[in-house]
């Protein structure tokens, strides 16, 4: 009888899940085929996709007059796709890698900012704007950048691994971490011009300005080749989510998987905001929300908060493109008045219930 | 009908776009010569109005060759901007699109008509008083948030972006706008540097078809420069002034190597941070009064005292800011409160293409009695006139300088 109950409600959440995942699916295309219409550029709607197809099968379409004096073409392919599909990679991405963060932390508040990710790579970026000083010539900002959210994550892994520390302790190490590269930042910002400051503040409102179809492609790579990983390892996240004690029990080698998560996580979180800028919070609110829909098993968690945090992140800067004409607002400001009440929203709901 | 006109032109500077070489050039040898020129324009005359039938240039290319022989020799044009770039054009620019607002002002002083103006910064349609000619220009952001598609709309032939400011935003522009357009050609300049600024006009001016005004406004810009530097050179050193500036932040000086330590310099002033290894340091006011500077120079235009300059006909927030200073506990011990050397200066006239005024009043602050005959003001105001082309008179408008 019992057995029967618990059957019927795993399929009615499988029903729930299967549904959420879809409707995220269609809610992403569609939000696809409105963001690669806008723009201050003014192309038509037509014009958009007669530019999409004519770069897809070049010399097949007649381009009419209007919009090869707009260069319509060239608006479409050389920006407008790739940030778009950029936007859906780096939201995908970020959204996962804080998935996996809260799962092994077990604990809410874990994010690439809480864990100094976000702030190590500010600082890599200010050495590089500021001091003009970087590992990797011709990409100083987006190497350094990098580099130091690595070396944060790093730092954390080394701990985790070597001294087996526990959850919590990661994160106040993390938020240790984050003191000190803030701190960082702000020294090297006392030391700049004001007009390298006003860089460095742009570059930590995070921002899809810089995407380009080689960066797309960088990103796409690595998130591709995590995905499946953490998939294949949900288990292991669910597992730990229960605790080190069961985890142990069900034979999760518990400071490995979680040191290995971490990595991922980080590796993924770093790909993307050294190119963006720090747009860490859909790290943190994409879970959430995905967790109240559908539950915390990871198999179904991880892809579908990822599509949470691509639908955020691209809706978020359809707005910021389209809010105040001519003017983009950096996404990362975007994401936040967009995600936060609506965060917020769904607490005081579930609080009610 | 002007649509298809503009559409027309478009397309014919993406054809001589794609075709290098100089228009017109009969023999391809890349120099238009006065018979090739002639044979061009009679062909172009015959076809017109006496239906000829040989094919004849494009009214397009033969503006453009018309240019090219009268600026360039009949040649291309190589160049070399401020970042080292080399570029090489057989097309005068007619489309041009400018993130940096310095450029399009020094741009102004060589007689840069307009309508060769596409698109420019922000920072250019905020300012209606000082560019009223280009309020209804595309909006190109700034180089911090540039709105690309705005940028590539408006199919510039060349996006001028700064040489040494902000670098890797304007690296960044660079790299997206080609990948939309690979047939803009960039070209990287400051026009505010005192140490770069006349080989930039001259540059310019080449560039731009306008080295016979580039010539006028550098004997201006040297006559003004020429005449400080000359007095204050035979200054000895142990008997400058000594100056503390400060940033429109308080207590935010400027250290060594800085622009205004620079425009100190020039002036002939010793500056008393000028040893501080960071750039614009915030210093403490102990360290001031230990120091006690002959001359305080207060730069206003941003930050919280962002009032001043162009738009701006209220002087009395000038003199708020020149109290206040004395004011601060124990300054009145300093010799420049003491003896009323507390000038402040906006920053229009000191930090941008005009720093050359900027450096004439700080000479003059420095040392009233060796510049009797230098009247910044008049400089001032002949440069509105006769090379901003504005009309603007500074008895009646503006507030740049306290005492005045």
């Amino acid at each position: 009888m019992m057995t029967d109950f618990g059957r019927e409600e795993y399929a009615r959440l499988a029903e729930k899940r299967a549904l959420f995942i879809t409707g995220l699916i269609l809610v992403l295309a569609a939000l696809t085929g409105i963001a690669v219409t806008i723009g201050s550029a003014g192309l038509s709607v037509a014009d958009s996709y007669i530019a999409i197809l004519a770069g897809l099968f070049p010399g097949a379409v007649d381009l009419p007059d209007r919009m090869v004096e707009s260069n319509a073409v060239g608006i479409v392919w050389g920006w407008r796709l790739h940030r778009v599909l950029f936007a859906i990679v780096a939201g995908f991405g970020l959204a996962i890698a804080g998935t996996v963060m809260q799962g092994v932390l077990r604990n809410p508040l874990a994010s690439p900012f809480t864990l100094g990710i976000a702030s190590a790579a500010s600082c890599g970026a200010s050495v590089a704007i500021i001091l003009g000083a970087g590992f990797l010539s011709g990409y100083l900002v987006i190497g350094n950048a990098f580099l130091f959210a690595m070396l944060a994550a790093g730092a954390i892994y080394g701990m985790a691994r070597l001294k087996g520390m526990g959850s919590e302790t990661m994160i106040l190490a993390g938020i240790a971490l984050m003191y000190l590269f803030s701190a960082v930042t702000s020294f090297l910002q006392y030391l700049g011009t004001s007009e390298k400051v006003q860089e460095v503040v742009f570059w930590m409102f995070g921002s899809l300005d810089k995407s380009s179809w080689p960066k797309l492609g960088l990103v796409t790579v690595v998130v591709v080749a995590v995905v499946p990983l953490l998939l294949w390892r949900a288990w292991d996240l669910n597992a730990l989510a229960e605790g080190d004690e069961t985890a142990k029990s069900l034979g999760v080698p518990v400071e490995r998987s979680m040191a290995g998560f971490m990595l991922a996580a980080s590796l993924v979180t770093a790909v993307i905001i050294c190119f963006t800028g720090t747009i860490g919070f859909i790290g943190l609110v994409a879970p959430h929300i995905t967790r109240m829909v559908i539950g915390a098993d990871h198999r179904t968690l991880i892809p579908a908060s990822g599509l949470v945090g691509a639908v955020i992140l691209l809706g978020a800067d359809c707005l910021a493109r389209t809010v105040i004409p001519g003017a983009i607002i950096p996404v990362g400001i975007m994401t936040a008045f967009l995600g936060i009440p609506f965060f917020v929203y769904l607490f005081m709901r579930r609080r009610d219930a | 009908m002007t649509r298809r006109l503009l559409l027309l032109a478009c397309s014919l500077c993406l054809l001589a776009g794609m075709a290098q070489g100089v228009p017109c050039d009969r023999d391809g040898d890349d120099t238009l010569t006065a018979p090739e020129l002639a044979t061009a324009i009679l062909d172009s005359l015959d076809a017109r109005f006496m239906g000829g039938t040989v094919e004849a240039p494009s009214p397009v290319d033969l503006r453009d060759a018309a240019f090219i022989y009268e600026h360039w020799d009949g040649r291309t044009l190589t160049i070399t901007d401020s970042s080292g770039r080399t570029t090489t054009l057989s097309r005068p620019l007619r489309r041009i699109a400018l993130f940096n607002s310095d450029t399009l002002e020094m741009m102004r002083s060589l007689g840069l008509e307009p309508d060769r103006v596409v698109g420019v910064s922000k920072y250019v349609l905020e300012d209606p008083v000082f560019y009223p000619e280009y309020q209804g220009t595309a909006n190109l952001g700034s180089t911090w948030a540039p709105d690309y598609e705005q940028a590539a709309s408006i199919r510039p032939d060349a996006v001028f972006l700064y040489a040494t400011l902000s670098e890797s935003s304007c690296a960044d522009i660079e790299k997206t706008l080609r990948s939309i357009d690979p047939g803009i050609r960039f070209f990287r300049f400051d026009s505010y540097r005192p140490a770069t600024y006349a080989e930039e006009a001259r540059t310019l001016g080449l560039l731009l078809g306008k080295e016979e005004e580039a010539r006028r406004f550098l004997s201006f810009h040297r006559n003004v420069t020429g005449t400080v530097a000359g007095v204050v050179d035979a200054i000895p050193a142990e008997d400058r002034v000594s100056v503390y500036l400060e940033s429109w932040h308080d207590y935010k000086s400027a250290g060594k190597g800085s622009g205004y330590d620079e425009k100190i310099e020039l002036a002939g002033g010793r500056n008393i941070f000028g040893e501080n290894p960071v750039e614009y340091p915030v210093v403490d006011p102990e360290a001031v009064i230990s120091r006690n500077p002959d001359v305080i120079v207060k730069i206003v235009g941003a930050g919280e005292l962002a009032f001043g300059g162009y738009g701006d006909d209220d002087r009395s927030s000038f003199e708020t800011v020149c109290r206040t200073i004395g004011n601060r506990p124990v300054w009145d011990r300093i010799t420049a409160v003491r003896d009323g050397r507390v000038h402040i200066i906006h920053s229009d006239v000191i930090g941008g293409p005009e720093y050359f005024i900027g450096t004439a009043y700080l000479a003059k602050w420095f040392y009233p009695d060796l510049f009797t005959d230098l009247d910044p003001r008049a400089v001032h105001q002949q440069y509105l006139e006769e090379f901003q082309h504005l009309d603007y008179d500074l008895d009646e408008h503006g507030t740049f300088v306290y005492p005045a």
